[in-house]
């Protein structure tokens, strides 16, 4: 009788663009994760809330867009509150973007921020930190 | 009535009557005789000195002109400043007249005293009013010679020194073309209009001058006022602003195209992963997979630049002759199943009256529709989970054609509505350039048309393009580009 497979950490992908939401989805079920993928920021919390993600992943869009807003939505709700998110971006200032969504929702700040083009390899070592309960990383 | 011995009796009601303060004193500086208008400003006086009276004085003023009269007989004219017996200042014009005895000796002088208390008043408020207005003003002759300038205008452009204003405002050899101040002379009105000068200190000086008549004859005024206010520091924050504005627009231009770019670099790494990994795995379906991601952002690459180059280059209309329904229906074609695949109503309203053929860009005008029922699309998306609704409607009135694109979406706030026609931006990421709304403002205006919106929070977006009939473009010469008029077969408007 087999050991059953431990569970696979879960990721959730927030990306209005199909081909880069597919990508990171791959990438990420190639590295072991389980990968809730979202196109479309709206509803996506009942899906959050059900899939119990360990690390989120958002694009924020444009920055005065949808997702900080869906960054506060997600800091206000209960289950989520806590879970680190990697912010995907194609805005050149990380570090700018960062502390721009720090007071979201009153929960903690973004933990990681990745710039696009996003590398494969990144974006699950990232992940792998986040997991591990490394530090917050600053690009 | 007063009895005067030293003038003609019909002269003593002139004596009386006159508007001026009038009092005869002799060698002693005694009064001897005034008029009412003396007596009602220094009492009755008659048996005083006037330095008693006027001055409180004991003895004789310094330099009094009666005491001058009496030496030379002459007559003088002078201003004095003094009291009234309230204490008052009062400013007045003073003749003085010898008034000679049978002997031809001056035996008294006749002082006649005007009361200017109220003109030099309104003089002194002229005068600080010209000289402190903070404003460069200049009084010029017909000759356009300044004869007056104030303060500011000294300081700024130099003391007139009977220099023309062109001169002295832009250190011109010639009057100006649209000289204010001669246009004034010509027609007596006022007439405004900016300029730019240079100061004595060669720095430029922008201004805006106002002119207006002064001592109006029967040739016209002789003398023009030039009143301008200095605009140079309010240019200059003009300028600084502009040029904040075009860096503020070129970095969020730079910005946007980076934004837009780095999200389709990001499809084509993915693109190069999927099918990597897909071949590495000799899976073909992810292999296929992959190479559909990167031809699909290269075709977005190469759209991008597209539509740049289609931007940057100004490329004209190609008009054809073609039933606008049509168009309208093809996108509602086109877009109607992924609408429905995302909940989203599409409708066409083709109007109560049918709209005829009309002449424009066909390609042109199915791309700009296209834009606008996909910002729709896009508006629903992120509207909520209500049931949403793309209405589009082609009407004609007036002889104008308008396509009307409206959506139940999420609608646009203050800021976004600002920028809908700033290049770059866009509230779709990855998924717009951010051209489109440019693009189409363009199409636009290429045919004379305009392009406007309504839009409110949460209630949806109206996006109308409406086209005047008569300012469409005509058909081109049979034979060249574009001259192809499917429905009626001819190359020529109908």
């Amino acid at each position: 009788m087999s050991v059953p497979a431990p569970p696979r950490p879960r990721v959730a992908v927030i990306d209005d663009e199909p081909d880069v939401s597919t990508f990171l989805q791959l990438a990420l079920e190639d590295a072991g994760f389980d990968v809730l993928v979202s196109n479309t920021p709206v509803s996506v919390l009942q899906g959050l809330r059900a899939f119990a993600p360990h690390v989120i992943c958002l694009d924020v869009v444009m920055p005065e867009r949808l997702g900080p807003s869906l960054l506060t939505d997600i800091r206000r709700t209960e289950e989520l509150r806590e879970v680190p998110v990697v912010i995907l971006s194609g805005l050149p200032d990380g570090a700018r973007t960062l502390d721009g969504l720090d007071s979201g929702g009153g929960g903690p700040p973004p933990a990681a921020f990745l710039e696009k083009p996003i590398d494969a390899a990144a974006l699950v070592l990232t992940v792998r930190r986040l997991l591990a309960g490394g530090s917050r990383a600053r690009p | 009535m007063s009895s005067c011995p030293w003038l003609p009796a019909d002269r003593t009601l002139l004596f009386d009557e006159i508007p001026c303060s009038i009092v005869v004193v002799d060698r002693s500086y005694t009064i001897v005789d005034r008029n009412p208008a003396f007596a009602a400003i220094w009492g009755d006086g008659l048996g005083a000195t006037c330095h008693e009276l006027t001055r409180g004085r004991p003895g004789p003023c310094s330099g009094c002109p009666a005491e001058k009269t009496f030496r030379d007989g002459e007559r003088r004219v002078l201003a004095q400043n003094g009291r009234d017996r309230h204490g008052k200042p009062v400013h007045t014009l003073v003749h003085v007249a010898p008034v000679h005895d049978a002997g031809g000796s001056v035996s008294h002088v006749a002082i006649m005293s005007t009361d200017l208390t109220v003109t030099r008043r309104l003089q002194e408020e002229y005068q600080t009013l010209f000289e402190q207005v903070p404003c460069f003003v200049a009084v010029v002759d017909r000759d356009l010679r300044v004869v007056k300038a104030n303060r500011l205008f000294r300081r700024v452009f130099g003391e007139p020194d009977g220099e023309r204003c062109y001169a002295l405002f832009k250190h011109r050899q010639e009057k100006c073309d649209d000289c204010p101040a001669e246009r004034t002379f010509g027609d007596g009105g006022t007439h405004t209009s900016r300029h730019v000068g240079v100061s004595r200190a060669g720095e430029e000086t922008h201004y805006l001058v106002s002119t207006a008549a002064l001592q109006p004859g029967d040739d016209g005024p002789t003398h023009v006022i030039e009143m301008a206010l200095d605009l140079t520091d309010l240019t200059r924050l003009e300028r600084e602003k502009l040029e904040a504005e075009r860096l503020a627009a070129v970095g969020q231009t730079v910005a946007g195209l980076a934004h837009g770019v780095k999200n389709m670099l990001t499809g084509l790494e993915g693109g190069m992963y999927v099918t990597s990994t897909g071949l590495k795995r000799g899976d073909p379906k992810r292999t296929s997979q992959g190479w559909e991601m990167l031809e699909r952002n290269i075709g977005r690459i190469s759209s991008l630049v597209k539509s740049l180059l289609a931007f940057s280059r100004g490329e004209g209309p190609r008009p054809s002759r073609f039933d606008p329904g049509e168009v309208v229906r093809e996108i509602h074609d086109l877009f109607c199943q992924s609408a429905a695949r995302h909940g989203v109503e599409l409708r066409v309203d083709a109007g109560a009256a049918p709209v005829g053929p009309v002449v424009m860009d066909r390609d042109g005008l199915r791309s700009c529709l296209e834009n606008l029922v996909s910002n729709a699309l896009d508006a629903c998306l992120v509207s909520g989970p209500a049931p949403c609704v793309i209405d589009m409607r082609l009407l004609e009135r007036d002889g104008t054609v308008t396509f009307e694109v409206a959506d139940s979406g999420c609608g646009m706030d203050y800021d976004v509505k600002q920028k809908v026609f700033t290049s770059f931006f866009s509230t779709k990421g990855a998924g717009g350039t951010g051209l489109g709304l440019l693009l189409t403002r363009k199409f636009v205006q290429q045919h004379g048309g305009t392009i406007t919106f309504d839009s409110t929070p949460g209630r949806g977006t109206t996006f109308r393009l409406s086209f005047p009939r008569q300012r469409l473009p005509e058909l081109p010469p049979e034979g060249g580009p574009g001259a192809t008029d499917p429905e009626c077969g001819s190359s020529r408007r109908q």
